[in-house]
């Protein structure tokens, strides 16, 4: 690790702060509980447990808080060209490429740690409450699963508001986060550069153009490759 | 020995600047509305030519770290750093082994407590700090400074001075700046940007703006008859100072206490004597002075023509009209 990189993830660490990570992690818990309760509070029946789990997985912790908690985070960090051109580091002669990928890091550690975390917690919520037989199991490997969600999601998330933010500013973050809430949702081609899409494939939905679990894993990596490189095209050394 | 090239250099406001400088002082004149700072941040390395080339030793600045790492720069605003916990020591500790600053010479000319909180620096504090930290630097190729003297504190004015001409001894040094007294205070080679079009100063210009730098409103006028101009201009109350310019095209140059005034006296002659005006141009100490003297002769310009417009009925109650002369032999 370089010291352009390292420099970014301090700095990275200084502009989110202790306080801002701690409370934003607690209001993600916060919503997973509530959305917990209500769920809870909605199965009737035995065989609507497994469902009210897949929910909980799919639709509030990837589906809802962790593109927010991207966004949020992006949002926080900043990063238009102007402040990575004028940032000390960098104008004094440190390279902004590195400094701006180690920023980014940190962003992409903090999302993915809360979501692998919320990620276990709707799976032992849901493993708690449901009728035994029906539940998905809090097994090893469905733990695993979901922490492996959890970091690609957040990986291909938060590199791509950052590349949206330094191409286009807030407007430009704002504009990918309803795009892919409108887009991600179907199966079409239109699905197909969206996260949101290939997240939901991997919990058992629909995937875009019929694809498998591999190859939406794949996509995934290819969308926060495809972002990464665009961002460092986009930034002079 | 280095050298840096603008070479058609289009970035806004800049518009298609050209210069090429290597070792010595550089001074120009403009404020930020004419583009001395987007030429700072250029040549720091903070942003980007919209078109053309800039480059120090063929190096892009904005593009090779290494090539910033040998700029010393002090921009118009110093954005504050991210760093939320360090203090001063700590931030030039982090720079230290970019740029071999020596900290100990940032800090003992530096008014900024050295236990101060980055966050807590004010914006003219961070500038002071910068100013610094730029001239602090032992082996820079390029130090490229925003108005330093206003950087720093009036009891620091000597050393900041004495440090810019000891640097452009061996090295290139580029000095923005709006003041003309400060441009007569650092000497060297001056060049003038006005909205975005750098301009050389010629010899004779450089005096001229080193006289209109005086204290006082400046008045420069270039007429058909001039010296039929000075005695009327000399029997102006308002008119402390006249000078008359031979050499210089016969070029007039008036100075009084308050731009004003000296611009009604100016339009007061110029009436009573009925001479043609080709120009008239201000001189002040600064850019926004310089700005409140061309307003002021334009209203002192309005007066004057509402003021012969008032005299006109008495002098046209009698027309000596003469008789139109005769066609030109030959003429149709």
């Amino acid at each position: 690790m370089n010291a352009h990189f390292r420099q970014g993830l301090r700095d990275a660490s200084a502009t989110l702060g202790r306080t801002w990570s701690i409370a934003t992690a607690a209001a993600c818990l916060c919503t997973l509980a509530l959305a917990g309760v209500l769920e809870g509070q909605a199965v009737t029946t035995a065989e609507g447990a497994r469902d009210a789990q897949l929910r909980l997985l799919a639709g509030v912790v990837f589906g809802l808080v962790l593109p927010l908690l991207a966004f949020g985070v992006s949002a926080r960090l900043g990063g238009t060209l102007r402040e990575l051109m004028t940032t000390s580091w960098a104008r004094y002669g440190g390279d902004r490429q590195g400094y701006a990928l180690g920023r980014q890091a940190l962003a992409v550690l903090l999302t993915g740690v809360v979501a692998a975390v919320l990620g276990l917690l709707a799976l032992g919520i849901g493993s708690a409450t449901a009728q035994p037989g029906l539940e998905l199991p809090f097994s090893f490997g469905n733990g695993l699963a979901v922490v492996w969600v959890g970091l690609l999601g957040s990986l291909a998330y938060t590199i791509a508001f950052a590349t949206a933010h330094a191409y286009a500013g807030n407007t430009g973050r704002t504009v990918f986060l309803i795009a892919d809430w409108l887009f991600g949702t179907g199966t079409s081609l239109l699905a197909l550069p969206w996260p949101r899409s290939h997240l939901g494939a991997l919990l058992g939905g629909h995937a875009p153009l019929g694809l498998g679990e591999r190859e939406s894993a794949l996509c995934l990596v290819g969308i926060a490759i495809v972002a990464t490189l665009l961002y460092v095209r986009r930034i002079p050394r | 020995m280095s050298e840096l090239v603008f070479d058609h250099v289009w970035s806004d406001p800049l518009k298609d600047v050209s210069l090429r400088a290597s070792a010595g002082l550089h001074v120009i004149l403009g404020d930020e509305s004419d583009g001395a700072g987007a030429l700072v941040e250029l040549c720091a390395g903070v942003r980007t030519p919209r078109r053309g080339r800039l480059t120090l030793d063929g190096q892009a600045p904005s593009t090779s770290p290494l090539c910033r790492r040998r700029i010393a720069s002090l921009l118009p605003v110093e954005e504050p750093t991210p760093l939320t916990k360090g203090d001063v020591r700590a931030w030039l500790a982090e720079l230290t082994p970019l740029r071999g600053l020596e900290r100990d010479a940032v800090l003992e000319r530096c008014s900024v407590a050295p236990d101060r909180s980055m966050r807590s620096l004010s914006s003219a504090e961070r500038r002071e700090l910068a100013c610094w930290v730029a001239l602090a630097q032992p082996d820079a190729a390029l130090w490229v400074l925003h108005d330093p003297l206003a950087a720093c504190g009036a009891g620091q004015r000597e050393h900041v001075l004495a440090r810019i001409a000891e640097l452009a001894r061996a090295s290139i040094v580029l000095v923005t700046t709006t003041s003309i007294a400060e441009v007569r205070a650092l000497g060297g080679r001056c060049q003038r940007l006005d909205r975005g079009l750098l301009e050389p100063l010629a010899e004779g210009e450089a005096q001229r703006a080193a006289w209109l730098g005086s204290p006082g409103a400046c008045l420069t006028l270039e007429a058909a008859a001039p010296r039929e101009l000075l005695p009327a201009l000399a029997e102006q109350p308002d008119i402390h100072e006249l000078r008359y310019d031979e050499d210089g095209g016969g070029r007039i140059l008036v100075r009084g206490a308050d731009a004003e005034r000296l611009a009604l006296a100016v339009a007061r002659a110029i009436a009573s004597s009925g001479v043609e005006v080709r120009s008239l141009r201000t001189g002040a100490d600064d850019l926004d002075a310089l700005r409140a003297a061309a307003t002021a002769m334009n209203d002192a310009a309005g007066a004057a023509y509402r003021a012969a417009r008032a005299r006109r009925p008495a002098t046209s109650a009698t027309p000596e009209l003469e008789p139109p002369p005769p066609a030109p032999e030959g003429s149709a």
